[in-house]
């Protein structure tokens, strides 16, 4: 039987008779459960970071992706393998009816001028309007390019966020001038994250001058005889059904590239679960620093539970002499231990995300404030109130009543 | 609530200090009736206080037989010895033993926390305590705010608390001085008076002694002299 009410106001009540005692076990605990708080929202974060790196290009999508090849081996390949190109997307459309829509994209080394600002990192790229959907591409200002964009051979572009930045005043209907034509801007993407460490990396799209894949080939430059397109990107129903297509569309592939491995495809799905696998390592060593600093809070409580119990052997011996029975000593000391480390615990849990936020704040890490960290820590703290108090509470119980009550 | 009886015989205590066995009691034998009250004295060292702790269920005997009521409480374990002293037993300290972080009314409504009386309940009874010891002014005083007389008065109000069978004092008036003795004398009286509890007091002032027995034991050397 545990008196909550009184319980409390005796633990409360050693912050009165023994501050800097108290304060200390409660340090500590504060510092464990606020580490535990603090990994947990890092860790979190770095997770949710992940997969919106990946969504950022489009999580159901997979990406075929032209390799580079050097000049001088061009020369054979051409005999086997035209490339990448549209060619592949009808072939494998028709082998594979599980596919859905496709996208394909080319970079061209051709020319952007008329553009404020440092042009040498602007890429130009030519792509299917359906890219815009599968590659997940923001349009905050104007439209997107259009079907009828391409079918129509406008001239038309959509720029990407660093280069519209770089304009003063209005961008949209301003002309830039891309090898010998002149192309009007009709849509500003919004800015994308950038990820180098991803194959594909989103961030590539802030510094793109966007154009009609036909158009282009009408007026820039005509197709190549060998690789028509840099990036296919095709879409299926879930961000796990990635991985099948990648098994399903490698050997589709090769088969119509004559055995030449000229092509990389990309699952979200597998770089995900790669990503997620050096992340739980690391998570591993955070939650192991919590657990340490989770484990000194305990031994601090532990320590001062101890102390209290040696100061009052006194008292300890009268509940005895009035009926208390050892099962409520122990609970009451262990009560006390709990109000203790739960009360660290909740302070914990506030520093532990104002430390996360600062964390979050100068390293530029994505933090997220999960309401399970709260839970967990919460849980921990009584935990380990429990698991440190245990064996102080254990010793007051044990102790013989007539000794306790001669204690001096 | 009537005075329990007591009935021990052969009651035998030996401490063990490291390979040393102490002998300390040698064959108690000992019969109280019902309401009776019995005062113990003898020298420091004679084995008073630890008989009066087995008496009172704090310690248990090492050989001999104790009814307490019609119950053989020799061979009860740890819980149903706090049972018994939660329910049936009140203790009064030469040093009172007040606990200094409660007010005067919280330490007399503490034996009711562990028999599981409301807190309202408790506040009630433990008012009604005070004011039969006469401290009925002094309820949200701290035991360190009160004179050594105020403070024994409150510990009897204490062991009143669960209206006990058997009330047991060790030295109760052993650090007063004389004037307030004759007062705590006088409240044992009107206690007893009251209640008809068995009281069983262990003293070295045979005026206590006397005040506060209808019979007075001499003990030396762990036994009862005849
Ligand atoms: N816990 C103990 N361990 C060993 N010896 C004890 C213990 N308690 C009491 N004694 C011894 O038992 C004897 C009787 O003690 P006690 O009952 O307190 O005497 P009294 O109350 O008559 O002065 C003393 O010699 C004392 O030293
Ligand atoms: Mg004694």
């Amino acid at each position: 039987m545990i008196r909550w009410g009184t319980e409390v106001r005796r633990s409360l009540g050693q912050f009165r008779t023994h501050p800097l005692r108290t304060s200390l076990a409660l340090l500590g605990m504060v510092l464990g459960v606020g580490s535990v708080v603090g990994m947990m929202s890092i860790g979190e974060g770095a997770q949710r970071e992940i997969v919106r790196s990946i969504e950022a290009l489009g999580g159901n999508v997979v990406h075929i992706r032209a390799k580079d090849v050097p000049q001088e081996r061009l020369g054979e390949l051409v005999n086997d393998s035209r490339g990448l190109s549209r060619e592949d997307v009808r072939a494998l459309k028709a082998t594979l009816p599980e596919l859905g829509r496709a996208a394909w994209a080319r970079f061209s080394p051709v020319g952007v001028s008329d553009l404020p600002g440092d042009t040498t990192s602007v890429r130009l790229v030519s792509a299917s309007p359906l890219i815009f959907d599968l590659h997940r591409l923001d349009v905050v200002q104007g439209r997107a390019l259009l079907a009828l964009d391409e079918a129509a051979g406008r001239r038309v572009c959509v720029v990407g966020a660093d280069v519209a930045r770089a304009f003063d005043g209005p961008v949209l209907g301003r002309r830039v001038r891309i090898g010998y034509a002149y192309f009007e801007i009709v849509g500003v993407l919004g800015p994308k994250p950038a990820r180098r460490d991803l194959p594909l990396d989103p961030g590539t799209y802030n510094r793109a001058v966007i154009v009609p894949f036909d158009t282009a080939i009408e007026t820039l430059a005509p197709a190549e005889p060998y690789k028509e397109i840099d990036v296919l990107s095709i879409e299926v129903d879930t961000l796990e059904r990635t991985l099948w297509a990648k098994r399903a569309i490698g050997p589709v592939l090769r088969t119509l590239h004559r055995g030449v491995d000229d092509v990389e495809l990309v699952a979200p799905e597998e770089i995900l679960q790669q990503k997620r696998e050096t992340q739980s390592i690391l998570n591993i060593v955070l939650i192991s620093i919590a657990a340490i600093s989770l484990v000194v809070g305990g031994i601090g409580v532990m320590n001062i539970m101890l102390a209290n119990i040696m100061e009052r052997i006194g008292e300890i011996g009268l509940r005895r002499a009035i009926g208390a029975s050892r099962a409520d000593i122990r609970d009451q000391f262990l009560v006390e231990s709990v109000i203790i480390c739960f009360s660290g615990g909740v302070i914990g849990v506030f520093f532990g995300y104002i430390v996360a936020f600062l964390v979050g704040l100068g390293f530029g890490l994505e933090v997220a404030f999960a309401w399970e960290a709260t839970l967990v820590a919460f849980a921990l703290s009584m935990l380990v109130g429990l698991a440190f108090g245990l064996w102080p509470a254990l010793r007051a119980s044990s102790i013989h009543p007539v000794e306790a009550l001669q204690h001096e | 609530m009537a005075g329990a009886r007591l009935a021990l015989s052969g009651i035998t205590r030996t401490y063990t200090r490291g390979d040393v066995r102490v002998p300390v009691l040698h064959g108690v034998d000992l019969e109280i009736a019902a309401g009776e009250r019995v005062s113990i004295m003898g020298r420091s060292g004679s084995g008073k206080s630890t008989l009066l702790n087995i008496i009172g269920c704090l310690d248990a005997p090492s050989g001999g037989s104790y009814l307490f009521g019609d119950e053989d409480v020799a061979g009860f374990d740890d819980d149903r010895l706090s049972m018994l002293r939660r329910t049936s037993i009140g203790f009064v300290f030469q040093s009172f033993h007040l606990l200094p972080s409660l007010t005067v009314v919280e330490n007399v409504g503490l034996p009711m926390e562990y028999a599981h009386v409301s807190p309202r309940e408790r506040h009630t009874r433990a008012v009604e305590l005070l004011e039969l010891v006469g401290l009925g002014h002094r309820h949200d005083h701290r035991p360190n705010e009160l004179s050594g007389g105020e403070r024994q008065r409150v510990a009897i109000a204490r062991s009143l608390a669960n209206q006990p069978r058997l009330l047991l004092a060790d030295e109760p008036t052993g650090a007063l001085d004389s004037r307030a003795q004759d007062a705590i004398l006088s409240l044992f009286e009107t206690v007893h008076a009251r209640f008809g509890t068995t009281m069983v007091v262990v003293t070295h002032d045979e005026r206590v002694a006397h005040a506060l027995g209808d019979r007075v034991l001499h003990m030396s050397d762990g036994r009862f002299a005849t």
